[in-house]
């Protein structure tokens, strides 16, 4: 046995990757400098209390808390923050509430929340359906075409969503259903995203552009040139727009460019709540890894998880505490709270929201305690 | 970078005062042991990555309430080959049931005159546990009182498991040879 020494393989590339993310946490956990360093004594009596805690039952409960700083779950149980999440999977929608119990609406695709969490927009087919997240059906409004992607305006009082190639708004009561416009969408998928505080809505046209149109006065707010585009996602506050196309980018709200972001910044993306900073995964080498880009240029980044494989979705807690991240080619769902502090592997996400080990659901947000 | 005991408690009392250069002499003087153990027990360099990413992470957590007196490698390598037996566990659980999804993690393509090939092969025929302690005795260069406290196992048990592994792994190295 003359090799053990020798570098096993990825060993070196692994090695600046994971310094990263440990050099991302370890920043995020500097204490604030003190006056006078008392640490050799703090950490003298700790060890001290430490070994001798170690050796009694409570001691026990706190190494063993202590460890527990990532937890491995194979279960979905409960979620860590209030709130609800849904999840699209094969044959309909899920409802995770935070006790971890889980309602099946069947038969629904597409689901978004409401602006507090009170009802789901849903398509099924050729109808858009407004339900509650127990399946009780407020109203239903059929088209000829398939329905898709609806989605609510800042305070629940429009929901636009696609009816074939159309772009189409109706009241949050299921009133007033127009077209808002026609084949714009093209073959491809259509983007929507309200801006909030308002009744304007962002899409991508079939002359790949990217428009900021009033829905109420029916006036075009602004258009960008915008190909390949991909998810659009506003801030809370309406003022940045993620356009992930073939260049992500920021936008202002007047649709200038704020920043550029990496070209291997790819889906799934999610603003910080109540904030201008993004999550958002890159992908290099077979790894994705999630990082928040902050700063008045989004020149700061912050590694907070790096994996093997893809990454299907992210969502912030409603308290804007957790990050989830669905770790699809790993069939786990993660919910990290900080690089520094916690994190808890769900396992066996497959088999939970789909009918076997394959890993097809989709987070669709996590809403409103 | 030397690495003594004395280098380590430096570097391990710079980051604790938040020195990012003595945290990464730390992590780097560290980093290959802990990615070769998970690596050699797992036999995936994903996995590897991310079980050694783990562990350090875990170190950066309880960084402040590090006691310096002790040497960090067995405290790291304990966390390291204790989830790479789990992860193994997990995954030979998982083939009952199909594993095609590990199919989907891209593992780095083994470049020429990377590790031993034939150690790897040899070591991956062993179960978790006999790979651990073998592992743990000869590339971590632990006693068997030290793997015996460091898993969890009486001492007897540990010595049973490296005298099999090693009776096990050599007739299989031997069998390569041939």
């Amino acid at each position: 046995m003359t090799r053990w020494h020798d570098p096993a393989p990825g060993e070196r590339d692994a090695a600046d990757r994971t310094w990263e993310v440990v050099r991302s946490a370890f920043e995020e956990r500097i204490p604030v400098p003190r006056k006078r360093d008392w640490r050799p004594v703090v950490v003298v009596a700790f060890g001290v209390a430490l070994l001798a805690a170690a050796f009694s039952p409570p001691g026990n409960a706190v190494l063993g808390s202590l460890r527990d700083a990532v937890r491995g779950e194979d279960h979905l149980v409960s979620l860590p923050a209030p709130g609800s999440i849904l999840v699209n999977a094969q044959g309909g929608v899920w409802v995770v509430k935070q006790n971890g119990s889980k309602r099946f609406l069947s038969g629904y695709d597409g689901a978004s929340w409401s602006p507090h969490g009170l009802y789901l927009a849903a398509a099924r087919e050729n109808e858009l359906v407004a339900l509650e997240p127990n399946g009780k059906v407020h109203w239903k409004l059929a088209r000829s075409r398939q329905v898709g992607g609806p989605q609510w305006s800042y305070e629940g009082y429009r929901i636009a969503y696609t009816a074939g190639r159309d772009l189409r708004v109706v009241n949050g009561d299921g009133t007033g259903d127009r077209l808002v416009t026609n084949n714009e969408g093209g073959s491809g998928l259509v983007s929507l995203a309200w801006r909030p505080g308002t009744h304007e809505l962002a899409y991508n046209n079939a002359h790949n552009q990217l428009v900021l149109l009033d829905v109420d006065r029916r006036r075009v707010v602004w258009r960008r040139p915008a190909a390949g585009l991909e998810q659009l996602l506003w801030s809370d506050d309406g003022r940045r727009l993620l356009v992930a196309d073939g260049r992500p980018r920021i936008l202002d709200a007047a649709g200038r460019t704020i920043a550029a972001l990496p070209r291997r910044s790819i889906l799934p993306a999610a603003f910080v709540r109540r904030s201008h900073s993004i999550a958002l995964v890159n992908v290099a080498d077979g790894r994705s890894t999630v990082s928040i880009y902050s700063g008045r240029s989004y020149d700061r980044r912050r590694v907070v998880f790096s994996g093997a494989g893809l990454f299907g979705g992210l969502a912030w807690s409603p308290d804007g505490r957790w990050l989830l991240v669905d770790w699809r080619d790993a069939d786990q769902w993660v919910f990290i709270r900080s690089a520094a502090v916690r994190r808890i592997d769900v396992r066996n996400i497959g088999n939970t929201f789909d009918s076997g080990p394959e890993h097809y659901a989709t987070l669709a947000g996590w809403c409103c305690p | 970078m030397a690495g003594s005991r004395g280098d380590e408690r430096a570097w391990i009392r710079g980051a604790q005062s938040g020195s990012v250069p003595d945290l990464e002499a730390l992590f780097r003087h560290h980093w290959p042991r802990a990615y070769r153990a998970a690596y050699l027990v797992v036999h995936d360099s994903a996995a590897a990555e991310d079980i050694a990413q783990e562990a350090f992470l875990a170190a950066v957590r309880r960084l402040d309430r590090f006691d310096r007196s002790r040497p960090f490698g067995p405290w790291l390598h304990r966390i390291v080959v204790n989830r790479a037996i789990d992860w193994s566990r997990s995954r030979a659980l998982r083939r009952e049931t199909g594993d095609a999804w590990l199919g989907h993690i891209a593992a780095p393509p083994r470049a020429a005159g990377d590790h031993a090939d034939t150690l790897a092969a040899a070591l991956a025929d062993l179960s978790p546990e006999h790979r651990a302690v073998i592992v743990m005795r000869h590339l971590l260069e632990y006693t068997p009182g030290e793997i015996a406290e460091a898993l969890g196992l009486p001492r007897g048990t540990v010595n049973s498991r490296l005298r099999r592994g090693l009776d096990e792994l050599a007739s299989r190295l031997e069998e390569d040879l041939q």
